[in-house]
């Protein structure tokens, strides 16, 4: 028999040995950037961002409301978008601002149907990528403020939007359309963007064909006042079951795809499907296309745990994964993409189109790594490399994170994949500043070179808290310029 | 009547468990507390590692590939900080080949010996920095 003293070693060290094997992340709090408060209003100093060494960093203008774009026009003059919309289902109004000499903001344009996502200028107007309330669209905007729509309808109306754009050396415009929800099933986290009660019959639409292999998904009913429950497959409305060997018609435009137009809105063309969220779209130096793209969340009906946001290198014709793989990895691959305590979300279609490549960064999951620029000026330094703008985590909402993810502004070699960090907050720990109690750093959202490629300015989106849902702070959003003071 | 409750076992096995069972709750003790513990320092600098051997720049490599995403330049993330936390490098090569907890296992296939030495030697360079 057991001498008590053994058994009053042996159970404890049981109960270690099993918390050791589930290890820590069930038992931790979620430590979301977002996950704080906030009391208005904003205020900045640069002095709180760090940069590597013979860096600064300016404020340029403060006070903007939910700023995703800057551009410049023939004459060098800056240029802000504000999107008119924020998660959290925020609407105010999209506008093209124009920032004069004396700090003052010159309103260009506005309309009706945010968000502008992003901005770009070429040839004597800017275009502009956006819209949800009633499609996505590309508009063209003159300087003196005439606004022509060169596309629109465009399958925007869900979780992500219609993203870019940006003018190829080819002289089309690219632009991404991000898809309709995380991972090709609308279920009850689509309620919660607020979407699905708009357009129930919403849903992902593939650019070529695909197969299901008839997976459905129960969830909660939030169109039906009984409470009761439905069950939905994939590239299908809410509510709608699918079959095995079905078919899903292809179609342009489409989700979750990078499409081009003529400047002149006609000709649209597939370049890339099989991405998620594609919101930066840049050429590098060397005329290649790289594309940021926001991976999926751990919500809804298929949730998916731990895939990095990815920056590719976009081949034309190329099918980049999504609703089946993160990057080249299957999302049958259990252990990777498991949620735990929940199923592992498997395939949702019988054939896949190929394998994807590998991409050329895994950046941060939940960092929510958007706009992007190269650096093509020996002036400014890092020649070929990516800077990316990282809005930073939405947890809990889309998932938990045991510290802050992105804030900051990062610069990848695309030779290695190498990520550092460029532009973060100076303080013992990371997030934005609204959390650390600084002045520095909320929500990059995009990030541009001027047209020397001199200096690097940076868009902060300002505050979003995250309680239940995303709470933005209109009027906190900033623009940022980063020069180099030990010019060579 | 003899059951196997009290069959004699051989002289000395009793303090021989209890040492084995020790040393194994004091083990896992460690593991818990060094996987679990908060924080102790803040953050390393912006610089890039600069005059780092080579295996630091393949770590460096492997790690952006294999798991910048969960902990971003080794701090948390999804997943715990390395470089701010008490993990020893044992248990972190532990946890990489047996995927322990929310962390998915990778095999040699995925990272060989050669790539996971050489992570760890990153590892090493931003702690000392």
């Amino acid at each position: 028999m057991r001498a008590p003293h053994e058994r009053l070693i042996l159970v404890p060290a049981l109960i270690l040995a099993l918390l050791t094997l589930a290890g820590c992340f069930p038992f931790l709090p979620s430590q979301g950037g977002g996950q704080t408060a906030f009391e208005g209003p904003r205020t900045v100093d640069p002095s709180d961002v760090a940069l590597p060494a013979g860096y600064a960093i300016e404020v340029v203008a403060t006070g903007l409301t939910f700023p995703t774009g800057v551009a410049f026009d023939a004459e060098g003059r800056v240029h802000v978008l504000e999107a008119g919309y924020s998660y959290g289902e925020v609407v105010t109004t999209p506008r093209l601002l124009r920032l004069e000499d004396d700090g003052a903001a010159t309103v260009v344009a506005s309309g009706e149907n945010p968000p502008w996502n992003g901005v770009a200028y070429a040839d004597g107007a800017f275009y502009v990528a956006g819209g949800t309330l009633v499609g996505g669209e590309i508009l063209r905007i003159e300087p003196g403020g005439t606004v022509t729509t060169l596309i629109d309808d465009l399958p925007s109306l869900g979780d992500h939007h219609t993203n870019g754009p940006a003018i190829g050396p080819d002289g089309w415009l690219y632009f991404g359309q991000g898809t309709a929800t995380n991972s090709g099933v609308v279920g009850i986290d689509n309620a919660g963007f607020g979407w699905l009660l708009r357009y129930p019959d919403f849903h992902d639409v593939p650019c070529e064909d695909v197969t299901l292999v008839g997976r459905n998904f129960r969830s909660a009913d939030p169109l039906s006042e009984d409470a009761g429950e439905v069950v939905t497959g994939a590239f299908v409305p809410f509510g709608t079951p699918t079959e095995a060997g079905q078919v899903i018609r292809g179609t342009l435009p489409c989700t979750g795809a990078v499409m081009r137009i003529r400047t002149d809105g006609s000709g649209l063309e597939l370049v890339a499907w099989g991405l998620r969220n594609p919101f930066g779209l840049a050429f590098s130096p060397t005329d290649e296309l790289f594309v940021t793209d926001n991976q999926y969340d751990l919500r809804g009906s298929r949730p998916v745990f731990g895939s990095a946001d990815l920056l590719w290198r976009v081949t034309p014709g190329g099918w980049y994964g999504w609703p089946d793989f993160h990057a080249d990895r299957p999302l049958t691959d259990a252990d990777f993409f498991r949620p735990p305590g929940e199923p592992a979300p498997g395939f949702v279609l019988q054939v896949h189109p190929g394998v994807p490549p590998a991409p050329v960064a895994r950046l941060g999951v939940h960092s929510s790594s958007n706009g992007l620029d190269f650096s093509a000026s020996e002036v400014f330094g890092h020649v070929g490399e990516a800077f990316i703008a990282q809005f930073g985590d939405l947890a809990p909402v889309a998932g938990k994170v045991l510290g802050p993810v992105g804030f900051k502004v990062i610069r990848v070699d695309p030779a290695t994949g190498v990520m550092r960090d460029f532009a973060v907050n100076r303080a013992p720990e990371r997030g934005p500043a609204s959390r650390l109690g600084t002045r520095g750093l909320e929500r990059p959202v995009a990030v541009r070179f001027d047209p020397d490629g001199s200096a690097l300015y940076v868009v902060d989106f300002g505050v979003v808290t995250v309680g239940d849902a995303p709470e933005p702070r209109p009027e906190t959003g900033v623009l940022w310029r980063i020069v180099r003071r030990d010019q060579p | 009547m003899t059951t196997s409750r009290s069959r004699p076992r051989p002289a000395g096995f009793g303090r021989l468990a209890v040492r084995m069972t020790a040393l194994t709750a004091l083990t896992a003790a460690l593991a818990l507390v060094a996987a679990c513990a908060p924080a102790f320092r803040g953050p390393p600098p912006l610089e890039a590692l600069v005059g780092t051997d080579a295996q630091v720049v393949l770590g460096e490599r492997v790690f952006a590939a294999a798991c910048h995403g969960c902990h971003p330049n080794a701090l948390a993330g999804l997943g715990p900080g390395i470089i701010d936390s008490r993990r020893p490098n044992w248990l972190i090569r532990l946890q990489v080949r047996t995927g322990l907890g929310a962390m998915p296992a990778f095999s040699t296939a995925e990272l060989d010996d050669v790539e996971l030495d050489a992570v760890l030697a990153y590892l090493d360079a931003l702690r000392e920095r």
